[in-house]
């Protein structure tokens, strides 16, 4: 039995792949868990070796409520934490993610999501659709699992 | 054998094989068929995040996800 358990970065995107399977509420369940169990405010305040930035990194994105997926222009949708968060994107460009009726630790699901004022029922964007020309996300989150992203599923690039 | 993980002779090297075996991120929808369907793929993915159903990862309520990094 190993009590020392050497792993390194391989999992990040993991909690998020519910995503891919009609989940999204899952993905919000379990990354919000790994972020508010295992991420603090103190010296310790992530779990293991920073890796240049990438623990600091993932634990962003769960704060921001999405997750890039590496070499590909989908960013998968979690939940955001705060009501109102701008993202400068440069160029006088930003993204606007809003939230309302959420709180951080139990009302965390999404209920509804509108992008660029358009109703959405796909649980990711596209870097076209939010952030090549900036763009807003509105989240409206509730404490029960709600499977509101019913459209078309993320890509699988290799496949279709 | 999960226990092996972290030794440099393990061929798995950094993380255990489940890890890896949900790691395709460049074709989910092809991992999601061979894992037998949405349903299937959704209860395997869960058990990753399971308490108390591997030997490592005590810091983490032996889950067999480990969200931490090296060295963990």
């Amino acid at each position: 039995m190993a009590k020392f358990v050497l792993t390194n970065a391989y999992r990040y995107t993991t909690p998020y792949l519910f995503n891919f399977a009609g989940r999204q509420d899952l993905s919000v369940k379990y990354s919000r868990h790994t972020a508010k169990s295992y991420y603090g405010i103190d010296s310790s305040g992530i779990p293991g070796n920073s890796d240049a930035g990438a623990m600091q990194t993932w634990v962003l994105w769960n704060m921001i409520g999405l997750y890039p997926l590496t070499g590909q222009t989908t960013f998968l949708i979690g939940s955001p934490w705060f009501e109102r968060l701008e993202l400068d994107l440069g160029d006088g460009k930003t993204l606007l993610i809003t939230s309302s009726g959420g709180n951080q630790e139990e009302s965390i699901y999404v209920q509804s999501l509108k992008v660029n004022g358009e109703d959405w029922d796909r649980a990711w964007v596209a870097w076209e659709d939010v952030f090549a020309k900036g763009g807003k996300m509105e989240f409206v989150l509730g404490p029960e699992a709600v499977r509101w992203a019913n459209g078309t599923l993320p890509p699988s690039p290799a496949s279709h | 054998m999960l226990w092996l993980i972290g030794n440099l002779p393990d061929p798995f090297y950094q993380d255990v094989p489940w890890s890896y075996s949900l790691n395709a991120h460049h074709d989910v929808h092809h991992l999601i068929d061979l894992a037998g369907g949405p349903e299937t793929f959704v209860a395997r993915l869960e058990k990753f995040f399971e308490p108390g159903v591997f030997d490592g990862n005590a810091a983490f309520g032996n889950t067999i996800y480990n969200p931490g990094n090296q060295p963990a």
